[in-house]
């Protein structure tokens, strides 16, 4: 979303490939909101093991959708949106990187429930600061 | 890297815009390239170079020292 709004800030025409992403990635992390309060919670409770296997997994689905969505998306941009995007992604490893050497202290409920979420927000966050380095003047 | 992308968009009377289309880029890219900002892949300076009808090499020129 970030990125969409620095292309707007930088006054960059929406493209078609845009449109299609938003269309596309929006309704995928709806989806996995909705699984992620709704339905893994009650994984727990089930007794069957493929059916706790398949609720437990079932976030994965519109995240693994997100994920072809993005390398789609990144195949169709041009040569220094790509830079951008590899640079977005190196920012947001790095955070990664912070949590595994524990500089940032989190616990089991809030890896799964904001780990995603902070991601995409440094993900956004480092494509808008990107895009702002190339700005016209 | 100096090139004269602005220059020859310019005696087009062509917007950033316009060029980025020509180009399938976007507007950003156009700009970032026209400042020195970012160097053109080779096929992005080939299709440059075949769009305004020039060289590469009279298009683009190395920095000193670099």
């Amino acid at each position: 979303m970030l990125t969409y709004a620095s292309r707007a800030v930088l006054n960059e025409r929406m493209r078609s490939i845009d449109r299609r992403q938003l269309h596309v990635v929006l309704p995928a992390f709806l989806v996995y909101t909705l699984l992620m309060l709704y339905v893994f919670p009650r994984a727990a409770r089930i007794a069957t093991p493929w059916l706790k296997a398949m609720v437990a997994l079932s976030p994965t689905l519109p995240l693994a959708f997100v994920a072809w969505a993005m390398v789609r998306y990144v195949d169709r941009c041009d040569e220094l949106e790509r830079r951008q995007h590899l640079e977005a992604a190196g920012i947001c490893m790095s955070l990664g990187f912070l949590g595994a050497a524990k500089l940032i202290a989190v616990n089991g409920v809030f890896v799964l429930l904001m780990v995603l979420p902070a991601l995409c927000v440094m993900y956004g966050l480092a494509c808008t600061w990107s895009k702002w380095r190339n700005r016209a003047r | 890297m100096k090139n004269r992308v602005r220059e020859l968009r310019e005696t087009r009377g062509w917007s950033q815009g316009e060029l980025a289309e020509h180009l399938d880029v976007s507007r950003q890219t156009v700009n970032a390239i026209e400042n020195g900002k970012y160097d053109p892949s080779l096929p992005l300076a080939f299709k440059l170079a075949r769009l305004f009808k020039q060289r590469i090499e009279s298009m683009f020129e190395p920095d000193e020292g670099r």
